[in-house]
């Protein structure tokens, strides 16, 4: 019988989990295919590159060099910057440009940056991001920032302003992890897949199209399941505890009788204790550090080791 | 057998009416106008302190029941096995007091299926009107105690306040002539019946409470009484004690004392004067699974339940994922990583852990009978150790799955591998550790809303029969 409803408890949860797995198949289909498909990379950036060329204006030219290379560009319409700063050096030119043609089609929306780095003095990725995101566009403006740190082998999409808005911290940690693991060893630190890639991610979201998350599903499908059997079993606990009848509800049901004649209270002696009252604590320590470690950002965003 | 005086029939006790009934002429009798005559099989020289019965005996667990009826009884309310029990007729001795039922075995139904409604887990056997049919009325023997309190008490106490640097004390005694009495303190004296059972089934109304006579107990039956008033007598001093000393201190004249209780309870005369045995009434049902036996009792007097209700897996397995649900569609409002995830599976599985080993205590406790005085005491006389409960054999499984489960998560968490897939890989270890470990925990659950079969030394027998 045991061995009977354990099976069923395994069909059952089999079930669930592929329903739920389903479920996210179907919620996302549409971003699926874009992960998917090994369509050339080629053919995409230059029909991009081609369309969005129409409403920029270069603003600085290739500064190629052989430690970095640092593009910038303007949306002539929108007046919103695109930035590719490679201080790691790991795009190639062709990558770089491929990748400011799609960054291009998010200046429609917003400013955008994309940073590599193997060296700063930040305590975070997410500090290292909303300190360049403030430097290049200002604090509060509407932008997205993504950075590949391998000082701090993290990368994060950090956003600001409006942008913010599209780009929250939950869809920025989908979709870096979404493309962290083209940034790792399985893939051999695949930088510009990895950053063309989460491009592609924000740009879908700018245009209101949805993103896959299946971090997210997965997450709350285990969770859910997990905490809706103890859960269950709390509320099991609760409904059947039965209460037992406490002493005034037995005693009512018995013949009691209570009384006291004379009752007096008589004094028969003192006792002092000596006990010092205490002095009221010692006095307030040294003074602490003034100031702090400088304001946060006002953007926020997600990340992922690497 | 009572036989009605004026066709012959059989007369038995009327709730409704509370009075004897005829089965065949209808007509009503006061259950004391059988005192001198007697049953058929009542006639005894020792009728003063002993009424005759017949004892029916369950050749599985011992377990005994007495009846005024010689009727074959074809099951045993005790480990709830369907057979004829063993009958032989004796002279019990006459308990002084009886309730008599007030509650219908309809009524009785009717409550329980109310508190049915409520177990939304337990196993649909549990609520097929074939079994609920089952209940047998049965009274139950208990002692109720009568402690008095009387004479002259001095019960020092103190008043304490601060002056300067020093605590003064003022030290007094509390006088006064006491005159106390709690009559009807009850506890029940029947090993089989545990005391939990009995606690959870108070209170009983002792001022309906009426002279013992057999012809109450016609069309029902009366567990033995099988443990000593001594047992209980602590007991009941104690709680006459604890409610004195209670009440002292609410008297305006010795409000603002500080009382020593253990102190003062030497010092209130408890005595007690009279010990009465007398019978309750409790419709009683069993319901037997493998080795385990759940009771269900209704308070004969007030239709107050005490029922052992196993769940049904299945439903509870089904119900959980239904729940899955909307918990699913709430954590997506959250942001959730897979480090958060682990954490929180940690969280969860220590969480089970302690309730696991809640459980495995409770059953433990239950099954050894240690908060049982009743069935301490049969354990003594049996001069049997603490038997093992089913906790200790079978308690492995659930502790060794989820505290791996802590230990991988946690490792996971402090090395921080890049790739998600390990924290997956943790959460639904963890998850797959959880939900054996909830599987053992509903089977706990099931050993802890049931009983070991009941093994009664009255006759013998073989509890794994």
């Amino acid at each position: 019988m045991r061995k009977h409803v354990l099976i069923s408890f395994i069909k059952h949860f089999t079930a669930v989990f592929a329903g739920v797995v389903c479920l996210l198949f179907a919620m996302s289909a549409d971003n699926y295919t874009l992960y998917a498909n090994s369509v050339p990379l080629t053919a995409v950036f230059s029909d991009k590159d081609s369309a969005a060329s129409r409403h920029l204006t270069a603003v600085s030219g290739d500064k190629d060099s052989a430690a970095s290379r640092h593009l910038t560009a303007a949306n002539s319409e929108t007046g919103n910057r695109l930035i590719i700063d490679d201080q790691a050096d790991y795009f190639s030119s062709y990558e770089a440009s491929s990748l400011q043609s799609l960054m291009m089609e998010i200046t429609e929306y917003c400013n955008v940056a994309v940073v590599t780095t193997t060296d700063h003095n930040c305590r975070s990725t997410e500090d290292f991001a909303g300190t360049y995101f403030e430097g290049c566009f200002g604090a509060h403006t509407s932008g997205t920032i993504f950075v590949i740190d391998r000082h701090l082998n993290e990368i994060f999409l950090y956003s600001d302003g409006a942008a913010r808005k599209t780009i929250t911290d939950s869809k920025a940690y989908s979709i870096t992890d979404n493309t962290y693991i083209y940034a790792t060893r399985s893939h051999n630190y695949d930088y510009y897949t990895c950053s063309y890639k989460t491009m592609e991610q924000v740009l879908t979201l700018m245009r209101g199209h949805r993103i896959a998350q299946p971090m997210k599903y997965i997450c709350s499908a285990l969770l859910a399941m997990i905490a809706a059997l103890i859960v269950n079993y709390l509320i099991l606990i609760s409904l059947s505890r039965q209460k037992k009848a406490n002493i005034g509800q037995i005693l009512s049901g018995t013949y009691t009788n209570f009384q006291i004649h004379n009752a007096v209270a008589r004094f028969t002696h003192k006792t002092k204790t000596y006990s010092p009252q205490s002095s009221g604590g010692g006095g307030g320590g040294g003074g602490g550090r003034s100031g702090g470690g400088g304001g946060g950002h006002s953007g926020g965003g997600g990340g992922h080791r690497i | 057998m009572f036989s009605c005086p004026n066709c012959g029939g059989n007369v038995k006790f009327d709730i409704p009416s509370q009075k004897l009934l005829c089965d065949f002429c209808h007509e009503h009798f006061d259950p004391y106008a059988f005192e001198d005559k007697k049953s058929d099989a009542e006639e005894t020289p020792s009728a003063e302190s002993a009424f005759e019965a017949t004892i029916f005996t369950c050749p599985q667990c011992g377990g005994e029941i007495l009846s005024t009826d010689n009727s074959a009884a074809e099951f045993c309310s005790f480990c709830g096995a369907s057979t004829i029990l063993y009958s032989r007729i004796s002279h019990e001795k006459r308990p002084n007091f009886i309730i008599p039922f007030k509650k219908t075995k309809e009524d009785c139904k009717q409550a329980y299926s109310e508190f049915m409604k409520k177990a939304i887990f337990a196993p649909k056997e549990l609520k097929d009107p074939k079994y609920i049919d089952g209940f047998r009325g049965i009274y139950m023997p208990y002692w109720a105690f009568y402690v008095t309190q009387r004479g002259d008490i001095s019960i020092p106490a103190k008043k304490q306040y601060r002056r300067g640097d020093y605590l003064i004390t003022d030290h007094y005694n509390l006088e006064g002539s006491l005159d106390a009495y709690y009559k009807g303190l009850s506890y029940d004296a029947s090993s089989s019946f545990a005391d939990s059972i009995s606690e959870t089934l108070a209170p009983y109304d002792l001022k309906g409470m009426k002279s013992f006579t057999p012809a109450y107990l016609s069309g029902f039956y009366a567990d033995v009484a099988d443990v000593p008033a001594s047992v209980y007598q602590q007991a009941a001093e104690a709680t006459a004690t604890e409610e004195s000393i209670k009440k002292i201190r609410k008297q305006p004249q010795f409000s603002g004392y500080a009382i020593n209780s253990s102190k003062a309870a030497s010092l209130v005369n408890t005595k007690t004067e009279t010990i009465d045995s007398t019978m309750f009434p409790v419709w009683f049902m069993s319901y037997r699974k493998n080795d385990r036996v759940a009771y269900v009792t209704v308070n004969g007097q007030t239709c107050k339940i005490s029922a052992d209700v196993p769940i049904d897996p299945k439903k509870f397995i089904l119900s959980s994922i239904i729940l899955s649900i909307p918990l699913f569609f709430l954590f997506l409002l959250f942001t959730l990583l897979p480090t958060t995830l682990v954490g929180f599976t940690i969280f969860l599985a220590v969480l089970t852990l302690i309730l696991y080993a809640s459980e495995l205590n409770s059953i433990h406790r239950k099954d050894t009978g240690a908060d049982d005085r009743g069935m301490q005491y049969r354990n003594r006389l049996r001069k049997i150790g603490q038997p093992l409960g089913d906790s200790e054999r079978k308690g492995t499984l659930g502790y060794v799955t989820t505290i791996s489960a802590i230990v991988v998560c946690a490792l996971v968490l402090f090395l921080r591998p890049v790739s998600d897939l390990f924290y997956y890989a943790a959460a639904i270890f963890s998850l797959a550790a959880v939900g054996i470990c909830l599987w053992d925990l509903i089977r706990c659950y099931n050993i802890l809303s049931t009983r070991r079969l009941p093994q009664f030394d009255r006759t013998g027998g073989d509890d794994r029969a």
